[in-house]
């Protein structure tokens, strides 16, 4: 009786120390990949909100923002050289904002949005979009900076360059009729991995 | 007086109530231990681990801080601009000592360059380069716009931390990568 009671204890111990060992092996086997991968996701998303800070604040320094809000086609009402729905796809040869844009993101897989937003009264934001790529995925990273606008400036890109003031089309109106300021445009960029 | 002698037959059996009680305690005694043991081995090895992803995570912060001294303060005329400045972006690599930022105790002859320059402890390598759209590192009259060893292929503590930059060129803006590689750990 001593001797099966003994063996069932020990049988007990090994038992356990078995299901110890294996729940600590299950557990080093899982824990580090999923600490890498969502390090590594958040390395990604942070690069990336690094990258459209780096391209917005490097536009907006050097007016290349301020020129892209005005790249617009005043007879056609709608961006320069965007077909009839008025929206970019891919941005043109020529358009200001092109080259970092198809360098840092779209040669690399990364699809890119680029909305315009203008302030309405109330205080309520309308985003005209200028780029579309996509639906945002998950893990998009989102921008934004101010873009102001005055009334001398001038409408570029194809057609007779036109003054904001004299436009019939451009789509945020005057909201400062009494001021040499035009408007403040919000230009946010969204980016994220197919 | 009647009555047989008592014997051990007749005492109460208590014994087997004692018995029951004695083994809970013991399967409860068990059970703590086993379930301490188990939460300590457990615990070390996540430690074990953990600091495998720490460490690798400081490079990334190392490297991170690092781009943002140069493309904010280093490589610009005014720390916070956007634009580089040719002659300190140059000079920094040149490890000619200017104006723009850069110690002439970081400079030419140092060992410690460009840690240094860029806060980063000696048992640290680092690597910086400005590259093109195209991937080729970059140069400015003459001076090749990269400084460090060579980046090994494979390396567990190894991070990059990339900045978007710009140089105006006349009239045109020219777009470059700056890349700041950190490996190698205290």
């Amino acid at each position: 009786m001593r001797a099966d009671r003994g063996q069932a204890w020990t049988l007990d111990a090994l038992l356990m120390a078995a299901v110890m060992v294996a729940g600590v092996v299950y557990a080093a086997s899982v824990l580090p990949a999923s600490t890498d991968q969502a390090a590594n996701d958040d390395e990604i998303e942070a690069q990336l909100t690094q990258d459209a800070r780096d391209i917005l604040a490097v536009a907006l320094e050097t007016g290349t923002l301020h020129n892209a809000t005005l790249y617009w086609n005043d007879s056609a009402g709608r961006w320069s050289d965007a077909d009839a729905t008025g929206v970019y796809t891919t941005l043109p040869p020529g358009h200001p904002l092109e080259p970092p844009v198809r360098s840092v993101f779209t040669d690399r897989g990364i699809a890119v949005n680029l909305e315009v937003g203008v302030g309405t009264t109330g205080g309520a934001e309308t985003a005209h979009p200028l780029l579309l790529q996509g639906a945002p995925g998950s893990h998009a990273v989102s921008v934004a900076v101010p873009v102001v606008l005055t009334d001398v400036d001038y409408l570029s890109g194809t057609g007779v360059p036109i003054s904001l003031n004299d436009s019939t089309t451009y789509f945020a109106p005057d909201a400062f009729p009494e001021s040499p300021k035009y408007t403040v445009l919000r230009v946010r960029l969204t980016v994220w991995r197919h | 007086m009647s009555g047989r002698r008592r014997s051990l037959q007749d005492v109460p059996a208590t014994g087997h109530a004692d018995r029951g009680l004695a083994s809970q305690l013991d399967f409860l005694t068990s059970m703590v231990i086993r379930i301490v043991v188990f939460g300590l081995l457990l615990t070390m090895g996540i430690a074990i681990l953990h600091g495998e992803v720490a460490t690798d995570l400081t490079n990334r912060v190392v490297a991170e801080r690092a781009a943002a001294r140069l493309a904010d303060d280093l490589l610009v005329t005014t720390p916070g601009d956007a634009l580089l400045n040719a002659t300190c972006t140059r000079a920094f690599f040149a490890r000619a000592a200017t104006t723009c930022g850069v110690d002439p105790d970081w400079t030419s002859g140092s060992d410690d360059y460009p840690n240094a320059a860029l806060a980063i402890d000696p048992v640290r390598t680092v690597n910086v380069t400005i590259t093109d759209d195209a991937g080729a590192i970059a140069s400015l009259s003459n001076t090749r716009l990269a400084l460090g060893p060579r980046v090994p292929e494979q390396s567990p503590s190894l991070r990059r931390w990339h900045r978007q930059v710009a140089l105006k060129v006349g009239d045109t803006l020219e777009w470059y990568r700056l890349t700041v590689t950190v490996w190698g750990r205290p």
